[in-house]
């Protein structure tokens, strides 16, 4: 018992400029699940097409009752049907998630916009606007219980030839 | 209730395009409520303040059952992550919306992102990241019936 508090103590240190205690471990959940949805989802997913300097889509990722995570792709510049992904990368994505990562978002829609950007040897010409908007989900979301806007993620790739 | 969420959970399960695009569908659209939001909201706030920096934020709309409206706007302040309109340019909006049909977005909340761009797009674009979380911000919708984001206004203004 008592070896907990220097545990209790830095936590509240590292945490002390939030209020409550619910905040401190979706902050964590989220942090986790943002390195892996970049490791082991998106790396692997560029965007289809031909290749532009900026070009954005939609993770969505649903967490099940029994924390069951399906994940497909959402490429607005397409359709509005997703693109499914292959069990074995979200298998992976899983395995380096705990319980508590997952389980505040049961339920939940999980929709995470993507901008890929890429870096070329090539003088590319610059979409910025175009690429923003393929960032936007453009799609209605009809009576989900839960759906939550997560914070956009930016990732970046070099292209020499 | 129950029910409802066994059905989700079944029509995810099996990812088929043709059940899950029963939850994700096609968005309504008006091009005269995007017109109004962007002249009375997004335009006619920010060009009385003649903004030194880029701004970037969303303006929510809730549509109720009886075809009420809310708005507010998120733009990310030092001071608290909403600012509030002054009630003469909401008022003057709503009057105007209301006047359409919007019935195609009963019960939805909508978003509308924008960027209103002063600096140079070098400029811009080195500032890439915090841009694209500020236009589009986390948010939770609890047991909304329609959540719908709308094609992002990017404007331009000249200092």
């Amino acid at each position: 018992m008592r070896a907990t508090y220097p545990v209790i103590f830095i936590c509240t240190l590292f945490f002390s400029h939030l209020a409550f205690g619910q905040a401190d471990s979706s902050l964590l959940a989220n942090k986790n699940i943002r390195s892996q949805l970049i490791r082991e989802l998106i790396f692997h997913h560029p965007p289809t097409g031909e290749t532009k300097k900026y070009q954005g889509y939609n993770l969505l990722v649903f967490v099940d009752g029994d924390l069951e995570v399906q994940v497909s792709i959402l490429e607005s510049n397409f359709s509005s049907v997703p693109r499914s992904i292959n069990q074995e990368y979200v298998n992976s994505f899983k395995k380096n998630l705990s319980e508590e990562d997952l389980i505040i978002f049961k339920h939940c829609l999980l929709v995470i916009p993507v901008l890929h950007v890429v870096d070329s040897s090539f003088e590319q010409e610059s979409n910025v606007a175009e690429g923003i908007n393929s960032m936007v989900p453009k799609v209605r979301f009809k009576n989900f219980g839960c759906v939550k806007f997560m914070k956009p993620i930016l990732v970046r790739r070099t292209i020499r030839i | 209730m129950k029910k409802i969420l066994f059905l989700f959970t079944i029509a995810l399960n099996f990812f088929s395009a043709i059940t899950y695009s029963q939850q994700i569908v096609e968005q309504g659209s008006i091009e005269e409520l995007r017109k109004l939001v962007i002249e009375e909201l997004i335009l006619s706030d920010s060009l009385e303040e003649k903004p030194l920096k880029d701004i970037q934020g969303s303006i929510l709309i809730a549509v109720s059952d009886d075809l009420k409206l809310s708005v507010e706007i998120f733009q990310k302040l030092e001071s608290s992550n909403f600012k509030n309109l002054p009630p003469e340019i909401i008022e003057s909006f709503t009057l105007q919306a209301i006047a359409l049909d919007l019935s195609v977005y009963r019960k939805c909340v909508l978003v509308f992102p924008f960027i209103l761009r002063v600096s140079k797009i070098e400029v811009f674009e080195k500032r890439m990241e915090e841009v694209i979380t500020e236009i589009l911000p986390e948010q939770r919708f609890e047991n909304v019936s329609c959540v719908e984001y709308q094609a992002p206004y990017i404007g331009k203004l000249v200092p």
